[in-house]
């Protein structure tokens, strides 16, 4: 009887969210990609709602109904994400980001990028169709499109140099969906820490030394643990070729080692077979391109292509672009205020805020630059 | 002020004097520079009017820059996507090129004719000041019966250049200009104009 009652509630509640995915599809969203959530959510909520109608009063029903309270807790997070996508609380720069990144990392899977809580994380539409499974029909278990989610940190959906945090949830989302370490991962504490490691490593090799500036940034306490992450991040870039003392301008505890050493040697092998693809952004992709992209920026232009020695140019690389970003914040901003002639701490707030819109539109030139090129237009 | 010809537009363009060092980015083809001018794209960002929120649009009032902000909205239009402009609508949108002038020369915005003759006049506030670095804002009207499609990095306006000469007057001499790197269209900030307070019997500037 009560988990007649129960069931029946439930029903109820996804009838809400029905009528909560019918609201939320006439948003206004950057990507068409939103609307196709929303209709594939839209259509197992149905599915569900029809299972449970359809329950018969048997002993497997109450288990049966807490999936449903379960499923119903994750969908209403997912349609959080989708609503918080829309362009009022979205980047562009971000969206864009992610595009690019996870075009270069051959994923199939499209991107939505949304802002909200104080952490960044990633999940897929495909883990919620899992759940529900037991509660659908065999023919409504597969899903038209995968859908990746990425949350990156409220206060950061101004700031696109942070949007570099993106590579690691992508780097999270290939470790796990590709199982690339799960020989690996054994023990509760060291497995954590080596996904988190892997990770930071893959991230830095997609964006450059600019997820290690992102990473100093996002988390300026600099804990113990995050000390470990970035002087681990640094390592790696100084083997890349990048100049260690750079991208270190504090004094860090030296690298600990890995406790699994089966553990490591597996990060180099899955490092190795990255750089062969499409996704790794190469230390001479950087060094051709940076230096110029932050000349472009001191003299208030966007960074968003680069001069060939004929003289012709060329979209940039959007890593690029944001490392160049990195490099006069970090460096240059004294100059930057200086051409926009601001010395107040309003103006030199304004003059970051010049910066960030300075790379978003870099970005999207860059992007759309290549577009027309291809076209031939 | 002599018109820059195409040869003039093209050397400074390419020239490696940052004096003279005209920008126009990204200049996709070489097309785009005709005699005495250089055709520039649509950009990606508008400003629409919520036309259920009209306000008096008064600059000398204290809270105008809430009031424009309540009765305009900024909308982004992705590349491959278009927007539709309805007849006698006004939308503000922006050249998908970032400029930015030498000290030396100045520009006029105007729209190309093709389009006139669908009714879109673009370009109601045309100048561009020397030394001006950004995308260039233009108001979009369309006057004619039809709607009219609008798709992001079409070519739509031209840029005459001219040449100043004697004296300097650089945009970028004054601390923050107002719309100085301007990556999208702006909204007006005629309100922050000096004489306001003046016109509007503002006590603490007589």
């Amino acid at each position: 009887m009560l988990e007649t009652k129960s069931s029946e509630i439930l029903v109820e509640k996804f009838l809400d969210l029905e009528e909560l995915l019918r609201r939320i599809e006439l948003g206004v969203f950057p990507r068409p990609t939103q609307r196709r959530a929303v209709k594939s959510l839209f259509s197992l909520v149905w599915n569900l709602r029809s299972s449970l109608e359809s329950l018969p009063p048997s002993s497997s029903t109450k288990a049966l109904v807490e999936k449903g309270y379960e499923l119903l807790q994750a969908i209403c997070g997912l349609i959080e994400k989708i609503e918080r996508s829309n362009v009022h609380y979205t980047s562009l720069g971000a969206v864009y980001l992610a595009e690019y990144l996870t075009g270069k990392a051959g994923e199939e899977a499209v991107p939505i990028i949304c802002f909200q809580s104080y952490t960044s994380s990633h999940s897929r539409l495909s883990d919620i169709l899992k759940l529900a499974a037991p509660l659908l029909p065999p023919e409504s278990r597969e899903l038209k499109e995968e859908v990746l989610f990425f949350t990156l940190p409220y206060f950061l959906r101004n700031d696109p140099l942070s949007h570099c945090l993106v590579a690691r949830e992508l780097a999270l989302h290939m470790i796990e969906s590709k199982r690339l370490l799960e020989e690996t991962l054994t023990g509760e504490g060291s497995s954590n820490k080596l996904l988190i490691i892997a990770a930071d490593r893959l991230a830095s090799l997609m964006v450059g030394p600019a997820y290690l500036f992102t990473l100093t940034n996002f988390d300026a306490s600099l804990a113990s643990d995050v000390k470990e992450r970035i002087r681990n991040i640094a390592a790696l870039l100084a083997d890349e070729g990048y100049y260690e003392e750079e991208l270190l301008s504090g004094s860090l505890p030296p690298l600990e080692e890995l406790r699994s050493s089966t553990g490591i040697e597996r990060l180099h092998e899955i490092e190795e077979s990255f750089r062969k693809t499409a996704a790794y952004y190469p230390p001479e992709v950087f060094e051709c391109e940076v230096p110029q992209l932050v000349s472009r920026l001191l003299e208030l232009l966007p960074p968003n292509e680069v001069t060939l020695p004929d003289k012709a140019t060329r979209p940039a690389e959007i890593p690029s672009i944001i490392n160049a970003g990195w490099i006069v914040k970090q460096r240059y901003m004294p100059t930057f205020c200086n051409i926009l002639k601001v010395q107040d701490p309003e103006g030199k707030y304004q003059a970051k805020k010049k910066l960030a819109a300075l790379i978003e539109k870099a970005i999207e030139l860059s992007i759309i630059h290549k577009s027309l090129l291809e076209a031939e237009i | 002020m002599t018109v820059l010809s195409k040869e003039e537009i093209l050397r400074r363009l390419f020239t490696s004097n940052t004096q003279e060092k005209l920008v126009i980015t990204p200049l996709i083809s070489k097309s785009q520079v005709s005699a005495g001018s250089v055709d520039l794209r649509l950009g990606t960002e508008f400003i629409i009017t919520k036309r259920t929120k009209y306000s008096l649009l008064d600059p000398a009032q204290q809270n105008i820059e809430a009031e424009i902000a309540q009765y305009q909205e900024k909308i982004h239009v992705p590349f491959r996507e278009k927007l539709i402009l309805r007849p006698n609508q006004l939308i503000l949108g922006s050249t998908l090129e970032y400029i930015k002038l030498p000290e030396d020369l100045m520009g006029y915005v105007i729209g190309r004719s093709s389009w006139g003759r669908l009714g879109l006049i673009i370009a109601t506030a045309t100048l561009v000041s020397p030394g001006y670095a950004g995308v260039l804002t233009l108001e979009l009207v369309n006057l004619g019966e039809a709607d009219i499609a609008l798709y992001p990095a079409a070519r739509i306006a031209q840029l005459v250049l001219h040449r100043v000469t004697g004296g300097e007057s650089s945009y970028l001499k004054k601390p923050l200009p107002k719309y100085a790197g301007a990556t999208g269209p702006e909204f007006s900030k005629l309100h922050k104009d000096e004489e306001w307070r003046i016109l509007s019997g503002d006590p603490q500037s007589l």
